[in-house]
């Protein structure tokens, strides 16, 4: 129920949190030209009951279209605790809401757990997930993983497991046994 | 105040050795310098301590016992070493310094129960239990000589009737026998665990002399093993010693080499002509040649030949001699010396063409060594190293083919390829459908010592209309490389050009030699991907790659 109504009220969002996975070969919705504005402002007074969310404008990151640069796209998240924050930046990482123009690195990631402490955040990732990317790829969507999750001031490490286990590397091209960290960002 | 209370009191020993509290209806003997003793007053075994008349200790050892009634303490003295010990306390003094005790000393029917075996241990006295017998041994510790010098002091002697028992691993490891297997166990006395043996058993069984000067109470053993003979023949190298002793290996690299320390030996006289940095008498020339095959006698009489006045040119042509030899022999170079003289070391050093592994076998004569060369590098080595494999099947194609398979068929075909030049040699990482994690496709090149490094991908993303040809490197040795297998490549799959970059993906980082990953073209591109996946396509892309490959070998070597 809770659900519903918060996808009539932000628009876009959750439908293409739904459409994850399936990419852009759903892009058929009638894009709406400028969602974030009027629908999202309106959200926070469609709350019902008097969970206290937190309401955050963050910007998550894409490709373009032919693999070429990352794309920043500005969405907003309610999110009860910190928890709560990573795990829908790391979900809003597959559901760019311009689609036409931005492509997810990330489609139908399954992660067992995603921890925090002391700066560390663990994503421990299903090893069955198939990320079907090129090494160029890999790089993009390590980079868009970081750069979503470093905007958080208090996140200084990203451990990605396989498994609960290290793992060499997620898709065969870039290594992550060392923690993930803000030096490494982008070139 | 003291008196003299020995032939007052009759103190008992508390012990506290393992293994004594089980048997508490059994009774315990008494070996004291050698000799069995029937005590007035036979050891208790109470709480679990077996408690023995410390007078008999006391005489057998020619200890003297002070005991202070008012302070209830007794000094024990023996040569310098005095113990005082106090009724109920666990600390001690032992020559003036505080010591703990595990147990402190009691009084049971006016005596006083210690510790046996600290109280032995700390007045220089060997104290041993031996369980099959139940007997505990108490002996003076005697001197010990190994080939002139102080024996090790974990070798334990235990006295027993008129011979002493030696702890007979902790002698052969002194010899680099490890594990050694005794021909004769049942000889020996299970001694706190431990397999000892009688000196004359020793000598028997490890050869040289195991004496006892019963007059200097001074153990003394002279066993030197001389090298009689060293000799490569193919694989192998013979080590003839006159008694058997165990190798201490090392392992070095720049150059190969295998290097063996024998204990306890020294050159026999022949040798020592022919050993490491030799300066002969009276004439130079015979310095340091190191072969002990018959070739290298050869050569010395070669050398004898010309004027041998010049140190340079003499070392020239050593060099040159080796050099000469290097082309096909295994073992390059094969050279001993007395490296310690005390105690008496000689070290082998086996200089080796290429790496080897080793096996060590002993023989009552010597020993033999096994070496098990590894591949090694001949030409101009290139690693083809086709992408992903296994459980990991990399991109997934439009038409539900793996990217794992078009890498392989690929990387195949470069291998044939480059096999028909000869003075290229190709090594895979994989030629089959493994899993390969990223660091063992690293360690393949960096071991090898590979020239180039070559890793073939191919791409895929989410957008369908995405495609084309990109090459990365990363090192700056790199990057001529990667342009040259760029332009041949991309000339090949005429997909749209996405260019050559540098990224640090981790099989191009972590190899030292020139590395490139290359990005075919996009499994995830209908068009691209039906391309790729054709035998045709594929044969043409691996000839493009070996004409980067020749090019750069002919550009750039």
């Amino acid at each position: 129920m809770n659900y519903r109504r918060r996808l009539v009220g932000l628009g876009l969002f959750a439908l293409l949190l739904l459409a994850a996975g399936c990419g852009q070969q759903n892009a058929a919705p009638a894009p709406v030209p400028a969602p974030e504005p009027a629908p999202q402002t309106g959200a926070p007074t469609e709350e019902p009951s008097g969970s206290s969310l937190t309401k955050q404008t963050i910007s998550v990151f894409y490709s373009d279209n032919d693999l070429l640069a990352l794309q920043e796209e500005k969405q907003e998240i309610a999110f009860a605790d910190d928890l709560e924050k990573y795990k829908k930046a790391v979900a809003l990482l597959e559901a760019p809401q311009e689609k036409e123009k931005h492509f997810p690195l990330w489609v139908d990631f399954k992660y067992h757990s995603l921890t925090f402490e002391e700066g560390k955040l663990t994503i421990d990732a299903d090893s069955h997930n198939v990320y079907n990317l090129g090494s160029s790829g890999e790089i993009m969507a390590l980079d868009a993983l970081k750069k979503t999750l470093f905007q958080f001031p208090e996140v200084k490490s990203i451990v990605i497991l396989e498994d609960g286990k290290p793992a060499e590397s997620l898709m065969g091209h870039v290594d992550i046994v060392e923690p993930l960290t803000r030096d490494e960002v982008a070139q | 105040m003291k008196r003299r209370l020995l032939p007052l009191f009759v103190l008992l020993l508390l012990l506290s050795l393992p293994g004594w509290a089980a048997a508490a209806d059994q009774s315990v003997h008494l070996m004291i310098g050698g000799q069995a003793v029937q005590p007035e007053v036979p050891p208790i075994i109470e709480k679990g301590r077996t408690l023995v008349p410390v007078r008999v200790i006391a005489e057998g050892l020619g200890a003297s016992v002070d005991w202070d009634q008012p302070t209830r303490t007794a000094v024990i003295a023996r040569g310098q070493q005095t113990l005082q010990l106090t009724v109920g306390s666990k600390q001690a003094l032992l020559n003036g310094k505080k010591v703990q005790l595990d147990a402190p000393p009691t009084m049971k029917n006016q005596r006083m129960l210690l510790p046996l075996r600290f109280v032995g241990e700390s007045l220089g006295v060997t104290v041993g239990w031996e369980e099959s017998t139940r007997t505990v041994i108490a002996n003076e510790t005697p001197q010990a000589e190994l080939n002139g010098q102080k024996a090790p002091d974990g070798w334990k002697f235990y006295q027993a009737d008129d011979t002493y028992y030696v702890s007979a691993q902790a002698v052969a490891d002194q010899f680099g026998l490890k594990n050694h297997a005794w021909k004769r166990p049942e000889r020996g006395r299970t001694i706190d665990g431990q397999l000892t043996l009688p000196l004359t058993q020793l000598e028997t069984e490890l050869g040289g002399t195991f004496a006892w000067n019963q007059k200097k109470n001074q153990v003394e053993i002279e066993r030197l093993s001389y090298m009689e003979e060293v000799e490569a023949d193919g694989e192998y190298v013979h080590i003839k010693t006159t008694l058997p002793v165990g190798a201490e290996a090392i392992v070095l690299n720049g150059p190969h080499r295998i290097v063996l320390d024998l204990p306890h030996t020294v050159l026999d006289e022949d040798l020592i002509p022919q050993s490491y940095g030799y300066k002969g008498p009276t004439e130079q020339k015979e310095k340091a040649n190191s072969d002990a095959d018959s070739k290298a006698e050869d050569d010395e009489s070669d050398k004898s030949d010309e004027p041998a006045d010049d140190d340079v040119s003499d070392d020239e042509a050593d060099e040159m001699a080796e050099a000469a030899k290097a082309e096909d022999a295994l073992i390059a170079d094969l050279r001993f010396s007395q490296f310690q003289s005390s105690p008496n070391t000689v070290r082998v050093v086996i200089e080796l063409n290429q790496k080897s592994k080793y096996t060590l076998s002993y023989s009552e004569d010597g020993i033999e060594v096994k070496l098990i060369p590894q591949p090694r590098k001949t030409g101009y080595l290139i690693v083809v190293d086709a992408g992903h494999g296994g459980k990991d099947p990399g991109a997934l194609g439009v038409t539900g083919n793996h990217e794992k398979d078009y890498t392989l068929a690929v990387a195949n075909k470069v291998v044939e390829l480059l096999k028909q030049y000869p003075e290229f040699q190709v090594v895979p990482t994989r030629s089959t459908d493994v899993f390969l994690e990223l660091s063992e496709r690293v360690a393949i090149a960096n071991d090898w010592d590979a020239d180039l490094f070559l890793s073939i991908h191919a791409n895929s993303f989410s957008n369908p209309n995405s495609g084309g040809t990109e090459s990365f490197y990363y090192n700056a040795n790199s990057k001529e490389f990667a342009q040259l297998v760029h332009k041949h490549l991309q000339g090949a799959t005429q997909f749209q050009n996405r260019g050559v970059k540098a990224s640090g993906f981790y099989v191009i980082k972590h190899t030292k030699m020139p590395a490139v990953l290359t990005e075919t073209g996009f499994l995830s591109n209908p068009k691209e991907n039906s391309k790729l996946t054709s035998p045709d396509f594929q044969e043409k892309i691996a000839k493009a790659l070996v004409a980067a490959i020749r090019e750069y070998y002919q550009s750039y070597q």
